[in-house]
């Protein structure tokens, strides 16, 4: 086991392009066949809106390469990821739990894209802030 | 667990980023051992040992 981990190495950054790239033309498809035609998310179709988030992707790994980054992951900052995850997940059922009963109650009528990025900035949001507040007292 | 990290440190004339550097962490996690508040691993006790000149980690770190 190695106490620390150099993160963006040549190889990563190769697989993230590839990943972004591949993005990039499954949005180019689904425009050339026409799939999902009708407004998604603010745009046009759905082939825009995977097209815009495979661009923004491969503007963030860019930035990420322009400013050369080396990140230390050391066993103290895994510990704490680790804790951090825990806390999610839990907070994450916590608030499916209370999803399902309001529903119980009053019916939400919600599209199902909206509610899982919802989940998915609630699952980034709650990560960052419990993996600040146990980095506090670690 | 207790810790003398913070006076061998000194006593080895290194800076929290000097010895970071040498164990490969962060110079957080070198605070964060000096003031008691992150147990290390095995073998993380064992790189600050050899870093620090010792030759037991019980010289470094003392179990209560």
């Amino acid at each position: 086991m190695t106490v620390s981990t150099k993160v963006y190495t040549r190889n990563k950054m190769k697989m993230k392009y590839a990943f972004g790239t591949a993005i990039i033309l499954i949005g180019i498809l689904f425009l050339l066949f026409g799939i999902g035609g009708n407004e998604f998310a603010g745009f046009p179709s759905l082939g825009f809106w995977i097209l815009f988030v495979g661009f923004i992707y491969m503007a963030i790994v860019t930035i990420t390469v322009v400013s050369n980054r080396e990140k230390i992951v050391d066993e103290r900052m895994e510990h704490i990821g680790y804790r951090a995850s825990r806390l999610t997940t839990l907070v994450l059922i916590l608030f499916l739990f209370a999803v399902m009963i309001i529903d119980g109650i009053y019916t939400i009528n919600v599209r199902y894209y909206l509610f899982s990025s919802g989940l998915i900035c609630l699952y980034i949001l709650t990560y960052l802030i419990s993996y600040k507040m146990i980095e506090r007292k670690r | 667990m207790q810790t003398k990290m913070n006076e061998l440190r000194k006593e080895m004339k290194l800076t929290q980023q000097e010895l970071a550097d040498i164990v490969e962490v962060t110079r957080q996690t070198i605070i964060s051992l000096e003031q008691g508040r992150y147990n290390p691993s095995l073998e993380l006790a064992h790189r600050i040992k050899k870093a620090l000149k010792r030759k037991y980690i019980e010289e470094v770190f003392i179990l209560e």
